[in-house]
Formats: C-alpha cells, structure tokens, sequence
C-alpha cells in the first residue's frame, strides 16, 4: 500500500503560500528517482510519445553535444544510486547499458548519434520516470531548445519549445512584478556543474491522470465538475512535481528535470500535520494563484471535505 | 499605438507603403521636398526579400523609416528592417486596416486567425472553442488558444 510517506512535501513551516525562488541545494546529487510505479509508467511514457511524437518530444538540430552530456549524467546516476537494476559496461568507445528492470540492452558508439534509433535525450527518458527538459544559455537568457515530456501540468512542450525563461513563465499570475522572474533567472544562470538544485511544485488535480497535457484537457478537465464533498477525498489528488537543476559543464545547458508525483487526498491527510497545514494554505490561498492552478471549480468541495476531516481528529 | 507623425531633423528618409498606405504618405514626401532633405518613396508591389534586405541595408546611420500599410505587409517589411539593422526607434509605423493575429489551437495546433477584439473563436481544423490568450510563441507567430470546458 502507498503511505503518505511515499509523497514528497512541498510545503515549508508557513501556512501562507505565495511565488518565490523556493529553490535548495540538492545533497544527494541524484537527479533520477525510481518509486515503485516505475514499470507502469515507463511504459506509460513510450505509449505516449509513440502515439504522440509531436507532443512528447522537440529538439534543435544544435543540442546534440548537450543531449549526450544529459545521457552520461543520467546513466552515470542510475549505475552510481542503483548498481542492482542498471549496469554499463564500456569497451573502446562502446557502451554497453543494461536495463535490468525492463531486460532491455542497448549498445551504441557515445557521442554517434546514427548509432541509436532515436535521439539520445529521447533514447534515456525512456529509462526514467522523469520528464527531462533541456535548457540552453545563450545571450544572457534560457532557451528551451529540447525535451521529452509526457506528464506536464497542463502546458505545452509543442508551443513553448524555443521560448526563453520568461516567456514559459508568463502566464503566471504575479509573476513579472516584483523581478521575480528576473531574480530566478539570475540564480539559474549562476548555477555550477556538480552544485545541482531542488523545487517542488504542488497542485490538485480532479482524477489521477499523470498525462495531464494541455492538448487533452478537454477530457481530463472535465473531471472537475464533477468534484463533491462526499467524493472529494477519492477523486482529488494531491500532485507534487519534484523539479533538479543541473547544469552541464561542456555545452552550458541546464537539464531540468521534472518528477511527478500523485496521491489521493483521502491518503494525504492521514497525516494530521498534512491535514492541518493543507488546509489552512488552501483557506488563504490567492484567488489569482487557485485560478491559475485550475483549483477554482472545486476549491470550496475541497475545503468543506478538510474541515469534516479535520473535526473528526 | 504612437500617432503617426512627420519627425523633423533627420539624416534621410524613406517612406514605404503599400497601395492602401501610401496616400497617408503624400504630406510626409511634401515636407521632405520642402526641406530639402533626401528621401526615397517606394510603393512596395511583389518585391522580394532579397530586395528590401539590399535596399535597407543600403542605408545609412540616421535615416528614419516610415512603414504605411496593410498588417502583413508591416510585419513582413519591419522584421527585415529590423534584420538589416534598425531599431524601433527609428521607424514608424502605420496600420491600415484590421491587425489579424495567429492563435495556435491548444488540441490540434491548427492556426487560425483573430482580430484584436476577438476573445474567443471556433478552431477551424477541429470545432473546438478557443479562449485568445496573450501567451505568444516567436517560433509559430502565434498566440496560445486554450480550451474550457464549460
Ligand atoms: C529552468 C527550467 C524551468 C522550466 C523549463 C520551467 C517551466 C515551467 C512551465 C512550462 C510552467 C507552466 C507555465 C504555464 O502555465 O504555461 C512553469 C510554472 C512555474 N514555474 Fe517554472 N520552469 C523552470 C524553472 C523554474 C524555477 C527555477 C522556478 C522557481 C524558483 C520556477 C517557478 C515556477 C512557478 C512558481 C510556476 C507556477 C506553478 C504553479 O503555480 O502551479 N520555474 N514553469
Ligand atoms: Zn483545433
């Protein structure tokens, strides 16, 4: 059974929540995670961008190099935190990567790209539960210039690929006052190779689709009409994305990765802490920010089902 | 948008039109004569890129350039003027007409156009309602549609 514990927390002391550069230092250094859905959702993953390339997958022609650093890294982490589920093996400029979770092998010549089917960055996203964005630095800015994403949160990789840093942001409410986005620009681009970064990001979400795109809300959104007070705890789920910084020392690009996780209310608020914290933030929480969130249709339903909970404890 | 104005004092300048633009240019070619100040007028029929790009890039520091047209005909003439080395500061522009824009359908990225007033639209390619957004892409010059499910 899942426990709460399998989520990660995005909340800090504060019972208020607002937009701010909540970016830590990442100790571990790992920029992948295997949970125990691992083999649903890779294979989620693949059925998805096999059905849907255009939507799954974008690259620039020039982001080769940054796409084989993003390969190294991420092989090198799974062989480094999890020796028993993958291996690598190199023999004169030959690699050798198993998968023993999916008994997959593959062999390719690094850095030649007509030596695997697909493009590298395309090739190792389907070995992670991570979404995996590339950003290129040039001219002082953040270029989206490649990702595969199958999970978004309801944005498209297909119309904001080639944007800069600001423009992915500026749909967000409240975000271009104040130089916020200009300060976590700054920060972003001062970020060193081997001083990897750590955000998270939370929403709720009416149903447990991980494939939340903007090009199929029509479906998945309308789920949110039908949100109660009595279905609440089922239906709604708590949707955490755990997003790693890392910043690739020969091309200067920064992999941006992006793992989302779910949990039913009814399982979070097993927790009391949770329950409390939780639901004084959604109390308070600016209409701009629940609006923009996609929470407004169900926001009261979701309150009125804490407060019952919270009466009970 | 900024009132369309003759700008005394400069270097040289050029007034391009299309045949929709161009007779809110005549006052403009008058006062240059009266001046005695270079200029060049030129309605702007088929020609090419290859063209204009020569042509502005023939210019020297100083010269200020007016734009008077169609909305296309202004995007198309102030992105090469742009590329061959103006800035904003040294043009004006002129829109004659409806400014019609790009919304990119969030379903089926099929492109359709608005006009400014516009704040929903029925997607062409799919049926699909779209709300106008103002969240813009350089790549697909266009702007985001988004769906709701009301
Ligand atoms: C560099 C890699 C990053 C990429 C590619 C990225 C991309 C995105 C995208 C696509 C969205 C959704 C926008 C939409 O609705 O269309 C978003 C939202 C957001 N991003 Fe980023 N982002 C990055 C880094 C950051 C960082 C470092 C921060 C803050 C420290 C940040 C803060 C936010 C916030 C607060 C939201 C709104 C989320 C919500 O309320 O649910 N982003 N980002
Ligand atoms: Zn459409």
């Amino acid at each position: 059974m899942i426990s709460h514990f399998s989520l990660p927390y995005p909340f800090s002391d504060s019972n208020v929540y607002k937009y701010s550069n909540n970016a830590a230092l990442l100790h571990t250094k790992n920029a992948i995670e295997l949970t125990d859905r691992y083999l649903d959702e890779i294979s989620l993953k693949r059925e998805l961008l096999t059905k849907h390339p255009e939507r799954c997958y974008h690259s620039s022609p020039h982001t080769m190099a940054a796409q084989w650093e993003i390969v190294d890294l991420i092989i090198n982490n799974l062989v480094t935190y999890y020796p028993d589920k993958f291996e690598l093996e190199k023999k004169d400029g030959q690699w050798i990567f198993s998968n023993l979770l999916t008994k997959e092998t593959a062999s390719f010549k690094f850095g030649d790209r007509t030596t695997l089917e697909i493009e590298p960055l395309d090739f190792i996203g389907r070995h992670v539960q991570e979404d995996l964005i590339l950003m290129m630095q040039r001219d002082g800015d953040l270029i989206l210039d490649a990702g595969q994403l199958c999970f978004p949160a309801n944005w498209s990789l297909y119309f904001n690929s080639e944007m800069n840093f600001k423009e992915i942001h500026s749909p967000i409410p409240g975000f271009q006052s104040d130089f916020l986005v200009d300060r976590i620009l700054q920060f972003l681009m001062r970020i060193e190779a081997g001083t990897p970064w750590e955000r998270k990001n939370w929403s709720l979400m009416a149903g447990s689709r991980l494939d939340s795109s903007l090009e199929t809300f029509s479906e998945w959104g309308q789920a949110r009409k039908r949100v109660t007070k009595e279905n609440a705890g089922e239906l709604v789920h708590f949707r955490v994305e755990v997003q790693k910084l890392f910043r690739l020392p020969k091309s200067n690009g920064i992999l941006f990765t992006i793992h989302s996780h779910m949990l039913s209310l009814e399982k979070f608020i097993q927790h009391t802490p949770w329950l409390e914290q939780f639901y004084a933030i959604l109390r308070e929480l600016p209409k701009a920010i629940y609006d923009y969130k996609g929470i407004s249709l169900y926001r009261e339903q979701v309150l009125d089902y804490l407060e019952a909970e919270l009466k009970k404890r | 948008m900024k009132e369309f104005l003759y700008t005394k004092g400069k270097r040289k300048y050029i007034f391009c039109a299309d045949s929709k633009g161009a007779e809110l240019l005549y006052n403009f070619v008058q006062q240059a004569m009266e001046d005695k100040v270079p200029f060049d007028f030129m309605i702007i029929g088929d020609k090419s890129d290859a063209f204009l790009e020569h042509w502005y890039s023939q210019q020297k520091m100083g010269t200020f350039l007016y734009l008077s047209g169609q909305w296309e005909f202004i995007k198309r003439l102030k992105k090469l003027a742009l590329e061959a080395g103006f800035s904003e500061y040294e043009m004006q522009i002129n829109i004659v007409g409806q400014i019609s824009k790009k919304l990119v359908c969030c379903e089926c990225y099929g492109v359709n156009e608005f006009i400014d007033d516009d704040l929903h639209l029925t997607c062409k390619h799919c049926g699909i309602v779209l709300e106008v957004s103002s969240h813009y892409s350089r790549r697909l010059e266009a702007y985001l549609g988004y769906t709701s499910i009301s």
